[in-house]
């Protein structure tokens, strides 16, 4: 059919101009072209900023659009485009020497989706003040949807944090891993550093674990554990929605 | 029970809403009638882009146009998308919804761009029955929108004046003209703007949209219009508005915007405009009833 060989042109660069459009017209063809790779590329571009600033806008480009060749949308919704970017990355053997990129990218992936989560009302530390301390112990925590966890052989938190804000574009010490909470307390997404040991709490608390057996685990694991300073981290950023009935 | 107010459909002029100028919109002044949305920047569950709709919709009646329904497409309609879609009227009880007389996704893939239609009995037929399926599901009235092409197709069959009349007698659909693509479209394929109005089915016209153009050269050096949304409408296409109003009497009427976009008291002159060529023609029939 028509679209199909139409689709097929409007994606190859090089391709001719297909059969059955009137005319010799290359140049009035590549106005649809044109149209759907830039707009991909700027939805990638919107995307993954911290991912654009770390390899420059212009190289940026170039990947963007190799990507949006090889791999277009699936659905109409752009806010959701570049899923498969991470990986993308990934395979590029030109960055193998920033290995923390794709996880850069995968975040970013994570905080868009915190971004357009459902609404859902935060559970406030004062919640946990009125229960007696063995109901607290009980307690089970229901996450907030804009919850995503990541953990990373690099430190991407600060990497990305550094570059959404633009404060700076410099990458000290990657290689040191780091646990990532993504959060978004209303409409503001906040991206929060855990320890291991916080880390681990919080994916015990977010799988169902009453608070006293993952407190009892944690304290066990990890000796430093703060179990009062890690709650309020958790309920400060808005980690949960409310407690389990 | 509605969760939104209820407006009176203005027969005035409206602008593409940007969350950029929400708070300015807010601030208030003279102002506009209403406010249009593309239906897929509001499917996602939540967050700050429906709050800042929400509060919008609080104080203005709203359109919403869908960029991504296809359904000029070959292939069947994604029906989830359109279950997306009912979500967001649905949400925000707009007082007209729109889409294209375009294709925009083939097998799977979305090119996130309005491709252009053959104009043939064939492809009339797949319209129709798309047209059909998105009023079922939405339980209302859609308008659709005349493309600005760049390309024509061999073994057509129609005009596209005449394919459209054509779905909107199968359908009941209403019609929202783009005079702005009605001005490219011309442009490009050497037709008389002014024809194709005064054979345009302008009882059925609910919607205008307005925009501006930018202005390159195809592979002749003829010029060649692009529909880029990304500057003031141009003389030539105010000039058709008013030949179109003079006949329809005050219609909702759309400045969009959506590239460069400007400052709120740019879009708003610009939208400001359009309304003052709209009082200037008294009302010709009843409109509907929101």
């Amino acid at each position: 059919m028509l679209s199909e060989v139409f689709a097929t042109a409007v994606l190859s660069p090089q391709a001719k101009v297909p059969d059955g459009v009137k005319g010799n017209v290359p140049r009035r063809f590549a106005v649809y072209r044109n149209n759907v790779v830039v707009g991909l590329i700027s939805a990638i571009e919107t995307n993954f900023p911290a991912t654009r600033r770390l390899l420059g806008e212009q190289y940026f480009r170039g990947l963007a659009r190799q990507f949006v060749l090889a791999k277009p949308p699936q659905i109409p919704l752009m806010f959701e485009y570049g899923e498969a970017f991470p990986e993308y990355l990934n395979r590029q053997a030109d960055l193998a020497s920033y290995p923390f990129l794709a996880d850069v990218a995968r975040l970013e992936c994570l905080m868009r989706q915190a971004y357009h989560a459902e609404d859902m009302q935060v559970l406030k530390p004062e919640a946990l003040v009125a229960l007696e301390p063995d109901a607290l112990g009980e307690v089970v925590f229901k996450p907030h949807s804009a919850l995503r966890l990541m953990v990373s052989d690099f430190a991407f938190v600060s990497i990305t944090r550094d570059n959404r804000t633009g404060a700076s574009s410099q990458v000290a010490q990657p290689h040191q891993p780091e646990c990532a909470m993504v959060t978004r307390p209303e409409f503001d997404v906040v991206l929060t550093a855990l320890t291991n040991s916080q880390f681990e709490f919080l994916q015990s608390l977010s799988g169902g674990i009453p608070l006293a057996i993952a407190a009892d685990a944690a304290i066990e694991r990890h000796t430093e554990f703060d179990l009062a300073a890690t709650l309020g981290i958790l309920l400060s950023n808005g980690a949960f929605t409310a407690i389990q009935p | 029970m509605s969760q939104h107010p209820a407006f009176p459909v203005p027969s005035i002029a409206g602008a593409g809403f940007k969350p950029e100028h929400l708070l300015d919109i807010l601030r208030g002044g003279a102002s506009v009638g209403f406010f249009e949305v593309h239906a897929e920047n509001y499917m996602g569950d939540g967050g700050a882009p429906h709050a800042a709709l929400a509060r919008l919709r609080s104080e203005f009646p709203l359109c919403l146009h869908g960029v991504g329904l296809s359904i000029g497409g070959d292939d069947p309609l994604d029906m989830a998308h359109l279950a997306r879609f009912k979500r967001v009227v649905d949400r925000y009880e707009p007082f007209i919804v729109s889409e294209h007389l375009a294709w925009s996704t083939h097998d799977t893939t979305y090119f996130n761009d309005l491709l252009p239609v053959p104009y043939t009995h064939d492809r009339l037929k797949i319209v129709v029955e798309h047209i059909h399926q998105v009023q079922d599901v939405l339980g209302r009235k859609l308008l659709l929108e005349n493309p600005s092409t760049y390309v024509e197709f061999e073994h057509c069959d129609m005009d596209e004046v005449s394919f459209i009349r054509e779905v909107a007698q199968q359908t009941g659909c209403s019609l929202l003209l783009d005079v702005n693509n009605v001005f490219v479209s011309a442009t490009n394929h050497k037709y008389s703007a002014a024809q194709y109005l005064a054979d345009f089915p302008f009882e059925l016209i609910e919607e205008i949209h307005l925009a501006g153009h930018a202005v390159e050269q195809d592979d002749e050096g003829e010029v060649l219009l692009i529909d880029s949304h990304d500057r003031k409408v141009c003389a030539e296409v105010w000039s058709l508005f008013e030949t179109v109003v003079s006949r329809t009497g005050p219609v909702p009427t759309l400045i969009e915007w959506d590239n460069d976009v400007p400052e709120w008291s740019v879009l708003k002159s610009e939208a400001l405009a359009a309304d003052r060529i709209l009082k200037r023609h008294p009302p010709k029939r009843m409109r509907y009833a929101v």
